[in-house]
């Protein structure tokens, strides 16, 4: 492989020069790139993974975009071929985001993140915690105070075990005082699962993304405690958990990541490539359509944001006895 | 009679030849992407979703139910010609639908097929029409309890699909209960039994099973054992049309299958496999042909492939009235939505009137085109397997291992498609039925979760199956589905003694 | 009956019960954490393990007692394996395994198509590789081109 990648990379050098020399525009950073989706096709990363190669193609930004997808595990075989294969490529970029940090640290994975490059995280959704309307509790803190009292009472309906509902959960737990490893968390396939689990009574409380519940919420059907943004989110009127005196927030957040062992050069030549989309109408309009927060953030400060949700994710997920140290 | 009015109206709006023409396109792309090894319903209409979104909303609308019948109808025609399901929906209608292709009869399977999604699909836009809102607060009073008294139920009832010999039936089963066990525990998020793979954490995918055991199985076993005696001149080809006798024997099993279907749709956990397994087992019971099952029975494909159009349809009851997207499909269907602008829920009905009922004429719409575009089909999908044997079973491997690979472009999911071949190489060769398999690795798990769950919201109360009225009900009528028979035929029995 | 026919009978049940007592061992691993419902990941495994081992063991005694119950006998039972036949195939499988993601889908996939042709006593060798490009290059192209799901292209990028 490694003469093909030469000759590649001679032909594109020529033809930055070329297209540098003949119309002096600004030249191409990047003429290909490969993102890989570590999840199957559909989902929410797959969709981030392909409204990518629509921006950037649109926009002109990198002519030539192509998505692959190798799903499985919360994306722990994507990112162990994406370590594996793409070890120095400047042209190839990984979708991500919350849910492979949990799944990372539970299904025990040799590859983890801190070995890929950190580009920029792009979207992201809060978290919020619900009641069936007809629930007897009315309040974050009455909430609390009955799961202080009586943990196995409240059943908590949420997404996959070790996933980002369940990491709130605990969370709150853990803020208010009680024991995250006592929660008494059903796990559901899917947010629509857990949804009806909900509705129907079955389960005390419900955690998911905002997205999931907005239509509940707004029919007047669930009742909204609390959010887990750090402040209010303009046009929806639930109180944070932070105001409510929990102090915990929690984005799930989506981004992309740079093959491992890339240069400094190349590694600024991906953030620029993704500033620049991230900017472009195509991307904004996408953003739009699919109500998804903003929570663009590159380079460092991504990093550093990555760094700390790393290590209370771990910290969180262990004291839940999903991962033995 | 509101409905009515309003169903009118969205008929008035989505008439026009413009959207039948988009309707007739939206089938044939569907229909194409369907039968493509490893494209289900819900990734081709994920695929195909693009190309709508330049049309305006009520064209799109239609051609988007265009794809959805298209898609489903295209699963079902590999699963009866090449015994390749592509999701597990239409494993069911690959057991005797395969047979029956083999028998010379695929003309027939393709038809009971096409026309009974077409009556099911008919009937379930009708009866979500009309039962909307009262069938969903029926759904949603289903919790862990009342699922799990149905996965006991389901389990009682598919006791038809054990086969000669009882005993290794119940073998069968078990091995499909241990095939769902493997991968990561849903409640605990545990590893169980995936010896270290990280390819096997998600489990292994039922598609991959049943393609392995039927499609590598089958044509390991019969290339070993039974191509150098078969006829040079297969049988293949045959009847196109169905008989008199083919309908006599379709209408009960497409009415039966819809009636199991719709219901189980509706059911925020409940999905296509159980009524197309129950369907199955039903006909079976019922049949008055007993010998042609596993023979290829044209009812085993009328009863399931009802079923299945019907639960689609029902799945779209707590999409459209809660929002709720309960299979793969209707999250795709829900994306398909907010595309156009609607935000499916309680408010639907009221925000978007115009938009929803356009949408519920097009699925009836969208079905009628179905049909006539597909019935002159079939004959020309029965020439497919007038080619050389030869060619038709390496056709048929390609589609499986094109399917298994699709799934997530890794070379472990060959392996095991290997591995599950042989094993059901041996399965046909020593005559151990694969149907229990397939029901146990479905049912297995669900009955699982829904069990633990039931015992968590309860604190580890047993007696929350007997208390709740609608599980205790349904425990009860599992209790009878085992009880009665044996009863009756002793006092069938004791009759006839007398009689005699 | 004959007796080869029970020994194969005895091996299949052997590796059902040899599979029960994998899950019987194996679900002692599973690490069990706090749950309120008092039935923890074990259990199930547990109960299926017995299962299967007990269902091995019945037929494993069926098997020496005079074999197994209400087999078929139909054309299959009393044919002569062609094992050349299973071997091709086979070869074709785990050929185009290994060959996916090196040589690329197109040529592996060729190599199986030839392979299981041939073991269904094909001898027209070139029709079959002809049919075979043909076939499988088209699904090539619908899967990547029309609806962007990517194969391995292999050695033969320029497609």
């Amino acid at each position: 492989m490694q003469p093909v990648r030469l000759i590649r990379a001679a032909c594109r050098a020529s033809l930055v020069a070329l297209t540098a020399a003949a119309f002096a525009t600004p030249a191409l950073a990047l003429d290909t790139l490969k993102i890989l989706v570590p999840a199957n096709p559909g989902g929410g990363w797959d969709q981030t993974g392909r409204a990518l190669q629509a921006a950037m193609q649109e926009g002109k930004i990198v002519p030539k975009v192509t998505v692959d997808n190798k799903g499985g595990a919360g994306g722990t075989i994507g990112i162990a071929q994406f370590v594996n294969s793409q070890k120095g490529d400047g042209n190839a970029l990984m979708v991500g985001g919350m849910v492979m940090v949990g799944a990372i640290v539970t299904n025990k994975s040799p590859v983890t993140l801190a070995q890929v490059t950190p580009i920029a995280r792009l979207t992201g959704e809060y978290e919020v915690i619900v009641v069936p309307a007809s629930s007897k509790i009315k309040t974050m803190k009455e909430l609390v105070e009955q799961l202080k009292a009586n943990p196995g009472s409240v059943a908590w309906g949420g997404g996959s075990a070790g996933g980002t509902d369940h990491i709130l959960a605990a969370m709150i737990a853990q803020a208010a005082g009680a024991d995250p490893a006592k929660i008494n968390y059903i796990a559901y396939a899917g947010g629509g699962e857990a949804l009806a689990a909900i509705l129907g009574g079955h389960v005390a409380a419900g955690v998911s993304g905002y997205g999931e519940f907005a239509g509940q919420i707004k029919s007047g059907k669930m009742r909204a405690l609390a959010i887990s943004s750090p402040t209010r989110v303009p046009g929806i009127d639930i109180p944070t958990l932070k105001e409510q005196g929990i102090d915990v927030e929690l984005a799930n957040w989506r981004g992309v990541f740079g093959a491992p062992g890339i240069t400094d050069a190349q590694r600024k030549e991906l953030i620029d490539v993704v500033t620049r989309t991230v900017k472009s109408p195509a991307w904004q309009a996408t953003l739009k359509k699919n109500e998804w927060d903003d929570l663009f953030e590159s380079g460092d400060a991504f990093k550093a944001f990555l760094d700390k949700d790393i290590a209370r994710v771990t910290k969180i997920i262990e004291s839940v006895g999903l991962a033995k140290k | 009679m509101e409905a009515l009015h309003a169903l009118i109206e969205g008929f008035a709006v989505a008439l026009t030849w413009t959207n039948l023409m988009w309707g007739f396109v939206g089938v044939t792309l569907g229909t194409a992407v369907g039968v493509l090894p490893g494209v289900g319903p819900a990734l081709a209409i994920a695929l195909l979703l693009p190309a709508t979104s330049k049309i305006d909303p009520t064209g799109a609308l239609i051609m988007f139910a265009g794809i959805y019948y298209g898609a489903m109808f295209g699963g079902s025609t590999t699963s009866i010609l090449l015994n390749t399901p592509g999701e597990s929906a239409t494993i069911v209608t690959a057991m005797e639908g395969n047979l029956m292709a083999k028998a010379g009869r695929a003309g027939p399977a393709l038809a009971t097929s096409a026309i009974g999604s077409f009556v099911a699909g008919t009937l379930a836009t009708i009866a979500l029409t009309l039962l909307s809102p009262l069938v969903v607060d029926v759904a949603l009073r289903f919790g862990p309890a009342e699922y799990f008294a149905v996965m006991v139920l389901a389990f009682t009832t598919v006791s038809a699909v054990l086969g000669a010999s009882p005993l290794r039936g119940i073998a069968a089963l078990f091995f499909g209960l241990f095939l769902g066990l493997m991968g990561i525990d849903t409640q605990t998020g545990q590893a169980r039994f995936t010896l270290g793979i990280p390819e096997l954490l998600d489990g292994i995918d039922v598609v991959v099973v049943a393609v392995g055991l039927f499609a590598v199985g089958e044509t390991l076993y019969v290339a070993t054992y039974l191509n150098r005696t078969m006829d040079k001149l297969e049988k293949f080809g045959g009847s196109v049309m169905m008989s008199a006798q083919d309908w006599a024997r379709s209408w009960k099993p497409w009415l039966r299958g819809t009636l199991l279907g719709f219901p189980f749709g509706t059911l925020p956990a409940g999905g296509a496999e159980i009524p197309t397994f129950l369907s199955y087992a039903i006909e079976r019971k019922l049949t008055k042909h007993p010998e042609e099952f596993g023979k290829g029975a044209i009812e085993g494909v009328a009863g399931p492939e009802a079923a299945n159009n019907a639960s689609a349809t029902g799945t779209l009851v707590p999409l459209l009235t809660l929002g709720l997207p309960t299979t793969a499909t209707a999250a795709i269907i829900l994306a398909a939505f907010q595309q156009y602008g609607l935000q499916p829920g309680p408010l639907l009905f009221e925000t978007q009137p115009t938009l929803v009922w356009a949408l519920i004429a097009s699925m009836y719409i969208g079905n009628v085109i179905l049909l006539i575009l597909n019935l002159p089909l079939v004959g020309l999908w029965v020439k497919l397997l007038a080619i050389p044997r030869p060619l038709l079973y390496a056709g048929i491997l390609i589609f499986a291992t094109l399917g298994a690979y699709g799934l997530r472009n890794s070379w472990f999911d060959l392996l095991l498609l290997y591995v599950i071949g042989l094993v059901g190489f041996l399965m046909r060769r020593y005559d151990i039925p694969v149907a229990p398999v397939i029901v146990g690795m479905i049912l297995g798990p669900l009955a699982e979760s829904q069990f633990r769950r039931a015992l968590a919201i309860s604190q580890g109360d047993l007696s929350v199956f007997v208390t709740q009225p609608i599980a205790a009900g349904v425990l009860l009528l599992a209790a009878l589905t085992v009880i009665v028979p044996p009863l009756w035929r002793r006092v069938a029995a004791r009759r006839a003694a007398r009689a005699a | 009956m004959n007796v080869r026919g029970h020994v194969g009978e005895l091996a299949c049940s052997l590796g059902l019960l040899l599979i029960g007592a994998f899950v019987l061992l194996d679900a002692g691993n599973i690490p069990q954490s706090q749950s309120f419902s008092g039935v923890g990941p074990r259990f199930f495994p547990y109960l299926v393990g017995t299962g299967l081992a007990v269902c091995g063991a019945l037929l494993a005694w069926r098997a020496l007692a005079g074999g197994w119950r209400a087999m078929p006998d139909d054309d299959g039972v009393h044919a002569r394996a062609d094992w050349r036949a299973f071997a091709l195939i086979s070869a074709g499988i785990v050929l185009q395994m290994v060959l996916i993601g090196w040589a690329g889908f197109i040529l592996a996939s060729v190599v199986l198509f030839v392979l299981v042709a041939r073991g269904f006593g094909s001898v027209r060798l070139v029709r079959d590789a002809v049919v075979a490009v043909v076939l499988v290059t088209a699904a090539y192209l619908v899967f990547t081109r029309l609806l962007s799901l990517s194969l391995p292209a292999g050695w033969l990028p320029f497609l």
